[in-house]
């Protein structure tokens, strides 16, 4: 495995949309509950802003010369890829600019927030479409768009919380972590159901080298295992912090979930793209 | 001695412009890298006419390394640096089919600008076989060796000089071991070898049924045969002039192609009809069961056998051998009480009786059928009755001096003759050994007579004057490499006491470099002036030009061995006042006094190649034997064809050396009890990517044939050994650690590893490349003392 | 407009190699780059019976390079455009100006066709010899075969001269990309 960039570029991506998606989805409780929603999503925004331009910024050491990158949004509209490339642009424009706009107008903007995440989505589509349409076995299948939502419902949801956390108390932040812990449940019940979904089904073999997902994959079930093992140990962990009723939060806990669920989505992804290799 | 440190003397002793012309061509890819490539790449993109104007010169040559294929190579030279390789392009006939260059000769630019080239003289410094050298100059070699040579010879007298049979860069009019005993024979004399590595069982035994060894016929008349077996014959990876070619042709005009052989090599896969897995040494089971059959369902040819044949029942039998030693009376168990049955055959061959049968009467009724015998299977043991086995196989079907038919044994036939440079006469005669034997002369030279093998002994000595104690070991790497067990080997080279002299001419640091006390760069065939041909078959001859200047301080042997002349006082009468290039054309202008039609220089030159035309031009060995028998006899004793040989039978040894071919259970064989201890037979094979152990440095050549041993999927399965791992491999003599490739393209019960890697032992001594040698015996083949190669039994464990 | 294509006579493949390093010897390339490639097929057991061995082992060799085939999954994947077809003789091509080294063309080809060069940093790939085409020679796979089973040329000739095959045992379905191939099957192919 030496896709290292595309590794980070596509578990930071995701993790960003879904992480503007949660903003967006907990900035009204947040307002009601604690005045100053501007310095609170500020960092927030901002941070996944940057992380976004981060993934970008990753992908390019996967190119061979990217000195004639910009050459890559050529061929939009029949290329996948190109099509990835211009929806993230997209996206992390948006994200650029909602974060901008908050810290300039000392204004949140829903909606901007809202479409900032939409065409998150549509970007990830982007992404999946673009390993799900080559002939790497394994990878041209529905799983490969479960495995990329998955990552930004599971670890969006907490990247979120944990930028939130230092500048939220109390129930604010207990409500919050309830939150990110129900994502984090849909996020990785979207990807088991794909993983038994690709597990029940035999792909059509389309290269002459003949090689099999299933094949590629049996040096690493052990991998696969401590994947599953890290993410559950990050959801029971948030189902921990959720359910805690001392009112006292423990920040650590909440970033050790962080870690955790960038460590599973990480050796997710390195399997993933194992395939390829 | 490390790379920097040749780069450090590169740079101070070449010239900037050739350096720089070199090295771009060393660190092949040659222009790919940086801009040059991509504008190379684009360049071509937006070629539609734009040809670029090159003052590209074109220069047609062959290698004149031991190597079956000897192709048409034409080398595209710009600014002095080969940057391309092409082949035949001339017009492709039945008659007159191109040359086209095998993977090996498409890799030849990898071999002349590898960087590994050895650049200068070295004299040892270390211990025998350490590797560790100094570098010296030519004249400070040279002196060296003059200087020992004459000590040596002042010592212990000419006999004990001696120049290692090699299968390296060794040339071929200009062959450097020829060359090295002409200096011996115009200075005293010197011990010779017969054999070779490559046929001493087939050149020996063949000889005994039919008189000569030009049993084969043109390969045009494959195509009028109606069954072509190939026992052990793999054409296609050994490389064989253009015998896979003329297979071809043959099979597309409906001729039924079966191959027999342990592996279902590349030639089964590509040519077989029908491939019959076979064990190892145990070839003679299944000619002994086909015989059988075809003797008891009487599909022989009588009449054939009546008229040209002698041993084979008891009515032809020669005078004076007592009853029931006839081929009938063997094959129907008169004596023994064991009828050679293919299902006596089964149980040992493991070829299926019914198979046997089949292929038998195939054979039998299907005249004329071909069966062509390849020179594995008689690099064993007892190789010498594959060898007669086939022949009579021949014999007895009437298959011998017809179209179509096959004579069998070792199938020489040359219609191209070249004309090698004379090496003059050895003083001491025709004083020889079998060349397999040369370690046992450093030993026990003086013991060794005529029960060895040793030829040429004068009236009244009974054995070699002295011990092997010069050794010359130029072009090739059979000084430890290609011979049998490197262990042995290198304990008895590395006595300095034994062998005092030892002098290597190479192109890299090959195992055999390592054990050299003085070691000089060869320069290559592209830098050297030579006439190739091909082998058997061999239907042509290749001017060998010299393309590019000599690399480095590389010289040809031929160059420094002038050099060597001139200090010994010889100078004149080693060179004869010519150059490398002046024997070439000494050579071509002897040869059209016997073949008119060969070219003269400027036309080779013009042509590069001169093939002979197989139009209308069938030659078919023993025709005129067959078509008028009483003016023309078979050159044996009886005149006849020799199922029985009277010869053999004197010899007196009927259980290693019957006078008749018979399966003989082989030590190291599958009946061996050995099998307890080492379970499975081990073969070698010629790789598609070496020829012998050239190339094995080769990146281009290793990515397409890597070195792995080949391992049934039974095998593998009991030893819980999988696909790419590495393996111990091992028997009393020694080890070896490599990859293993699980195929069922192997027979289960038999382990193969390509031959020719480089021996690399580690510290414990274990060969970590995968040589087979490490592994194979030094006990000679009864007859003719050639070696058994494919006579091993080892383990398998994970490494 | 033509459409050049290859013709593989994989009856008589006998995974020689010479196509391979004919190839990389003309095109410079580095170990891990083949423009060709050769792929060995094989599959069979032994059953013993009494102590004699009955197999039934069927192996053959393909020879493959880039196919340039009709709908090229290397140019509509490629987002930059460098991956092209030539409209006068149907070649797929690298336009080396364009390529950003993204490797996705080796994930879209069936075959194996794009070759990634670390050096340069860039993919390159078979471009049939077009060059020597030009000076009316034939691509260096062609005329390296010692056993003649390559051939090149218009694929409407080729199909006229060898039939229609181009979906052998071992090969990815002719409907991803319709592949300019024409193929005389191994009889353990079909």
């Amino acid at each position: 495995m030496h896709e290292w960039p595309l590794l980070i570029f596509t578990v930071l991506i995701p993790a960003s949309v879904g992480a503007i998606l949660f903003l967006w989805f907990t900035h009204g409780n947040i307002a009601k509950s604690n005045g100053d929603t501007i310095k609170i999503m500020k960092i927030p925004l901002l941070v996944i802003a940057i992380l976004s331009i981060i993934g970008l910024i990753g992908s390019f050491f996967h190119l061979g010369y990217p000195l004639n990158a910009l050459n890559a949004i050529r061929g939009f509209g029949r290329s996948w890829m190109s099509n990835e490339i211009v929806a993230t642009g997209a996206f992390i424009a948006l994200a650029c600019l909602t974060a901008g706009l908050t810290i300039v107008q000392k204004k949140i903007n829903p909606i901007l927030m809202l479409i900032t995440g939409l065409v998150g989505v549509i970007d990830i589509y982007c992404m999946a479409t673009a390993y799900a349409v080559t002939r790497v076995n394994g990878w041209n299948h529905l799983n490969t768009y479960f495995v990329f939502y998955g990552t930004a419902f599971s670890l969006g949801p907490i990247l979120a919380a944990s930028l939130l956390a230092p500048s939220l108390k109390g129930e604010a932040i207990q409500k919050v972590i309830k939150w990110a812990f129900a994502f984090s449940i849909i996020g990785i019940a979207v990807q088991l159901i794909g993983s038994a979904m690709f597990n029940a089904y035999i792909p059509e073999i389309q290269t002459i080298s003949g090689e099999t997902a299933a094949n590629k994959m049996v040096p690493y079930s052990g991998m696969i295992g401590v994947r599953w093992v890290i993410e559950i140990a990050g959801l029971l962990l948030l189902a921990y912090l959720s359910l805690n009723t001392k009112k006292n939060m423990k920040y650590a806990f909440i970033y050790a979930a962080l870690i955790f669920f960038v460590l599973a989505e990480g050796v997710s992804r390195y399997v993933f793209y194992v395939l390829g290799s | 001695m490390s790379k920097s440190l040749f780069d450090r003397i590169n740079e101070r002793s070449l010239s900037r412009r050739s350096f720089i012309k070199w090295s771009s061509a060393v660190t092949a890819p040659v222009i790919i890298g940086g801009i040059a490539s991509e504008t190379k790449i684009v360049d071509k993109v937006n070629a539609a006419g734009t040809v670029k104007a090159s003052n590209e010169q074109i220069l047609s040559t062959c290698s004149t390394i031991n190597c079956g294929g000897r192709c048409l190579i034409r080398a595209h030279i710009n600014d002095g640096v080969i940057t391309r390789l092409s082949t035949d392009i001339k017009e492709d006939t039945f008659e007159l089919p191109q040359l086209r260059a095998c993977i090996r000769g498409r890799g030849y630019r990898q071999f002349v600008y590898n960087p590994d080239r050895l650049k200068y003289p070295m004299k040892r410094v270390g211990k025998r076989g350490e590797g560790k050298f100094e570098r010296i100059s030519w004249e400070e070699a040279i002196e060296y060796i003059a200087k020992e040579l004459t000590r040596l010879t002042d010592k212990h007298g000419p006999a004990s000089r001696y120049s290692n049979y090699s299968t390296g860069h060794s040339g071929s009019i200009i062959g450097a071991g020829n060359m090295i005993q002409k200096i011996f024979a115009l200075t005293g004399g010197y011990l010779g070898y017969h054999n070779s590595y490559s046929s001493a069982q087939t050149s020996t035994a063949t000889p005994y049924t039919y008189g000569t060894t030009q049993t084969g016929n043109t390969l045009n008349t494959l195509s009028d045969s109606k069954l072509i077996i190939l026992w052990g014959h793999n054409p296609v990876e050994t490389r064989w002039g253009v015998t896979d070619y003329y297979v071809k042709k043959a099979k597309e005009t409906g001729v039924k192609v079966v191959v027999i052989d342990p592996r279902q090599s590349n030639t089964a896969v590509g040519l077989a009809d029908e491939w019959i897995p076979i064990l190892p040494t145990t070839d003679n089971a299944m000619m002994d069961a086909m015989q059988y059959v075809i003797i008891s369902e009487k599909l022989y040819d009588k009449n054939f056998i009546d008229k040209y044949c002698v041993g084979f029942d008891e009515e032809n039998m020669p005078e004076g051998v007592p009853q029931g030693e006839s081929l009938v009376g063997y094959i129907l168990g008169d004596k023994d009480g064991v009828a050679k049955t293919p299902e006596w055959a089964e149980k040992i061959c493991k070829v299926p009786a019914e198979t046997i049968r089949k292929l038998a009467r195939e054979y039998a009724t299907n005249k004329p059928s071909a069966l062509l015998q390849g020179w594995g299977p008689q690099r064993q043991a007892f190789g010498e009755q594959f060898v007669r086995g086939g022949t009579v196989l021949a014999a007895i079907t009437g298959n011998v001096g017809i179209r179509g038919g096959w004579a069998s044994g070792s199938g020489y036939i040359s219609l191209v003759k070249t004309t090698s440079v004379p090496k003059g006469t050895n003083p001491l005669g025709n004083l020889t050994i079998p060349c397999f034997l040369w370690t046992d002369a450093i030993v026990r030279g003086t013991e060794m007579g005529e029960k060895d093998g040793v030829k040429g002994l004068p009236e009244g000595q009974e054995t070699l004057p002295s011990n092997i104690k010069a050794i010359f070991n130029l072009a090739g790497n059979a000084l430890i490499n290609q011979h049998s067990d490197c262990n042995k080997t290198a304990e008895i080279l590395r006595n300095e006491n034994l062998a005092e002299l030892i002098v290597v001419s190479e192109i890299f640091m090959t195992p055999s470099a390592k054990f050299a006390d003085i070691l000089l760069p060869s320069n290559t065939f592209m830098e050297r002036w030579d006439i190739g041909t091909t082998w058997a078959p061999s239907q042509h001859a290749i001017l060998s030009q010299k393309c590019i200047e000599n690399m480095y301080e590389s010289k040809s042997d031929y160059e420094w061995l002038t050099m060597l002349a001139k200090k010994l006082g010889i100078e004149k009468e080693f060179t004869e006042g010519k150059s490398e290039l002046d024997w070439v054309k000494w050579s071509i202008e002897e040869s059209r006094k016997k073949d008119p039609h060969f070219p003269t220089f400027e036309e080779f030159k013009k042509q590069g190649i001169y093939q002979v035309s197989l139009e209308n031009n069938a030659v078919i060995a023993f025709e005129k034997q067959i078509k008028d028998p009483e003016n023309n006899k078979f050159e044996t004793p009886s005149g006849k064809i020799e199922i029985f040989s009277k010869a053999l039978w004197d010899m007196n040894n009927p259980e290693e050396i019957p006078a008749i071919p018979k399966y003989v259970a082989s030590w190291e064989g599958p009946e061996d009890p050995l099998t307890k201890k080492y379970p499975l037979q081990l073969i070698g094979w010629h790789y598609k990517r070496r020829c012998h152990s050239t190339f094995d440095n080769n990146k281009w050549l290793e990515e397409a044939g890597p070195q792995v041993m080949w391992m049934n999927e039974r095998d593998a399965k009991q030893r819980k050994i999988k696909d790419g791992e590495r393996v111990r491999v091992y028997n009393d003599r020694g080890e070896v650690q490599m990859p293993v490739k699980i195929t069922n393209r192997i027979i289960p019960g038999t382990v193969a590893i390509p031959q020719g890697a480089w021996w690399s032992p580690d510290d414990k001594g274990i060969d970590q490349r995968g040589n087979i040698n490490t592994l194979t015996s030094q006990r000679p083949s009864p007859l003719a003392k050639g070696n058994p190669q494919h006579t091993n039994l080892v383990e398998v464990r994970k490494a | 407009m033509v459409q050049l294509g290859f013709f593989i006579n994989n009856e008589y493949c006998n995974g020689c190699k010479a196509c391979v390093i004919a190839c990389k010897d003309k095109n410079d390339l580095e170990v891990g780059v083949n423009f060709r490639r050769v792929y060995e097929n094989s599959e069979g057991d032994y059953v013993e019976r009494d102590e004699a061995f009955i197999q039934n082992i069927q192996t053959f060799f393909t020879s493959i390079s880039c196919n340039h085939c009709e709908n090229p999954a290397c140019v509509k994947g490629c987002p930059t455009g460098a991956m092209h077809k030539r409209e006068e003789d149907g070649v797929v091509l690298v336009d080396q100006n364009k390529c950003v080294g993204c490797k996705y063309c080796i994930w879209n080809c069936p075959y194996g066709g794009p070759q990634y060069n670390e050096k340069i940093g860039k993919m390159t790939k078979c471009d049939f010899c077009i060059d020597l085409i030009d000076k009316g020679e034939n691509p260096a796979c062609v005329g390296a075969c010692p056993m003649r089973a390559l051939d090149y040329g218009p694929i409407d000739e080729l199909r006229k001269k060898y039939g229609n095959v181009r979906d052998i045992k071992g090969l990815p379905s002719s409907s991803i990309t319709e592949p300019n191939i024409v193929i005389n099957a191994n009889k353990y192919a079909k």
